[in-house]
């Protein structure tokens, strides 16, 4: 009995232990966090986010073609994803997908659009048509009317995994039919069957908004070479930290397994 | 060197490292961690080491990290220790990093009586027919000998990529499809979960660990990380020690919080347009129904005998490989 007693007090005492150290680590993380916004604030000021000083800032950049972005939050706050859309654009990045994975974007399209509409004419001073701005994935007949200057491509969880099960179900359906063969399902026909991300390139980097830093579910096929980069949070996010971001992607150096 | 790491060396360890394990132990400590061990390239150039003895100091951080992964109670670790698109590297280096895999192997089949000790199960994850024959065979000899073990798992991916291992998969899905042994209704997530190299696996990686900097998967376990938290650091393989494995499970301590709190707000909204409704939860609840009532006993009954035949082939083809000699 004191032996248990006494075992359970050590064991108190270590917990406490690993409380007060994980207390420590968020207090430092967030003296870290508020030293970032203190010296943004003299800084930089969000007015200064031009179409023309966003030229400026990519010509000093190697950009990602293809920019995906994972929201991992509960609160969603479509202006703040809308004024992050409008760095990219006028950044220049080709392709951008957005992906949570219970499909919050993609099942509120219309509200994203028109959020996209009006930040770009507040703050680009242009409406996205101009900007050549193009949602959904390029069309198969290769026929894209307007010139697409930013592709932009909403995603949830039903691209991911779900995606690769149907795939494997079209193969599966194609092979009893005797319309190709199993031997000749590799890592080049496979994707092939892939809808999610069906004409884009793969990302080449990923971004994951919100405190938990995994890929929750965007399509995995996709992200075999992806720099994955994780911010803590899209609410208050600044261009800045943005910018820092695509500066640290700018320096990854691929060997390709070689 | 062994993969146990040396009784005389363990006796010398501070009691620093093990009264930290104890306090990290209060804690939630991942199930499964996944490494990615790189950088054992750049520690040779560092220290002006020829690259395969910066692969052999890689080889013994492993041994080291596999002892504190036992000591934090975590039971499955799955390494990526050689990619497909290695086999591009220089031929010398391949051959040199063949002839380390030969000696581990062999002595690890030395070692049976610590491997049973720990109950441990180790599993070669990946196309190993791309291997010498001689690697495959010792391979074959260790995953046949550990294979009723079940208090630790230890998957070795080697000759690996994450596309390769989900083509082989869907390959063999379909030419069940094929010979009616399952249906195109049959493939699901968990078939296909069920069907890839790692299908032996109890649980998918909780933690994925990075070294030397990288922020990338590099065709690593692509499918089953998808909830993974992922740890990045710049620390190079060959110097990643147990206060960095700590750091990690620390690391990991903190995301939970954070990933619990993503999953139990199944009623977050949009904050400019109030409530997305949850159709699509109810939608899959509905789903879940109706798989439980009836048609799920014949489906089941299909694919359990589905992938038994995939293991008993699997089996037989490690048995094949142990009698070429």
């Amino acid at each position: 009995m004191m032996q248990f007693a006494y075992a359970e007090a050590i064991f108190s005492f270590y917990a406490l232990l690993l409380q007060l150290l994980h207390y420590m680590i968020a207090f430092k993380l967030a003296l870290d966090h508020l030293a970032a916004c203190f010296c943004n604030l003299f800084r930089y000021s969000q007015q200064n986010v031009t179409l023309h000083n966003l030229h400026a800032d990519a010509r000093n950049l190697k950009l990602p073609i293809h920019l995906g972005v994972t929201v991992a939050e509960n609160e969603i706050s479509v202006e703040m994803i809308a004024t992050m859309l409008i760095w990219c654009i006028g950044l220049g990045i080709s392709v951008i997908t957005l992906f949570d994975e219970k499909g919050k974007f993609k099942n509120n399209i219309a509200v994203m659009m028109k959020t996209l509409q009006q930040k770009c004419e507040e703050t680009l001073g242009k409406d996205t048509a101009t900007l050549g701005v193009h949602f959904g994935l390029p069309k198969t007949d290769g026929v894209n009317g307007i010139l697409c200057k930013t592709r932009i491509h909403l995603l949830s969880g039903d691209d991911g995994k779900r995606d690769i099960v149907k795939a494997a179900q079209r193969i599966s359906a194609d092979v009893d039919a005797g319309r190709c063969k199993s031997g000749s399902i590799n890592t080049e026909t496979f994707p092939q069957y892939l809808c999610a991300l069906a004409g884009l390139p793969d990302p080449d980097l990923l971004v994951v908004l919100g405190p938990a830093f995994a890929t929750f579910g965007y399509p995995p096929w996709n992200l075999n070479l992806t720099e994955i980069m994780h911010v803590r949070s899209h609410h208050g996010l600044q261009y800045r930290e943005f910018l820092g971001v695509l500066r640290k992607f700018s320096k990854c150096e691929q060997r390709l397994g070689k | 060197m062994s993969w146990f790491n040396d009784v005389e060396k363990r006796g010398r360890r501070l009691c620093v490292q093990r009264f930290v394990t104890r306090v990290l132990k209060t804690g939630s400590v991942p199930k499964h961690v996944a490494f990615i061990m790189d950088g054992n390239r750049r520690y040779a150039q560092k220290n002006c080491l020829q690259r395969i003895e910066g692969h052999v100091s890689g080889f013994e951080q492993l041994a080291e990290i596999l002892y504190w992964c036992r000591e934090l109670g975590i039971r499955e670790v799955t390494v990526y220790a050689f990619s497909i698109e290695n086999f591009k590297r220089p031929a010398d280096e391949v051959d040199s990093l063949m002839q380390l895999m030969r000696e581990k192997f062999q002595r690890l089949l030395e070692e049976k009586a610590m491997i049973e000790k720990h109950g441990m199960c180790v599993r070669v994850v990946g196309a190993i027919h791309y291997l010498p024959v001689d690697v495959q065979r010792l391979i074959a000899e260790v995953m046949l000998f550990s294979r009723h073990n079940s208090q630790a798992y230890l998957n070795i991916c080697i000759s690996y990529t994450s596309r390769h291992e989900m083509c082989v998969a869907v390959k063999s899905i379909s030419q069940a499809v094929e010979l009616e042994y399952l249906q195109p209704s049959d493939i699901s997530e968990e078939l296909i979960d069920r069907c890839l190299y790692s299908n032996y696996s109890n649980s998918v990686p909780d933690l994925l660990v990075r070294t030397s900097g990288e922020v990338r998967l590099s065709d690593f376990l692509l499918w089953q990380t998808s909830h993974a938290v992922l740890y990045f650091t710049k620390v190079l393989w060959p110097e990643f020690s147990c206060w960095n494995l700590f750091a990690a499970v620390l690391y990991y301590q903190s995301q939970c919080k954070h990933i619990k709190l993503l999953s139990l707000g199944e009623h977050g909204q949009l904050v400019s347009e109030p409530g997305c409704s949850d159709h699509d939860s109810a939608q899959i609840s509905l789903n879940k129904h109706q798989i439980n009532s009836g048609v799920k006993s014949e489906k089941q009954a299909r694919i359990e005998r589905f992938l038994e035949k995939a293991e008993t082939e699997k089996e037989k083809y490690l048995e094949e490989l142990c009698e070429v000699y």
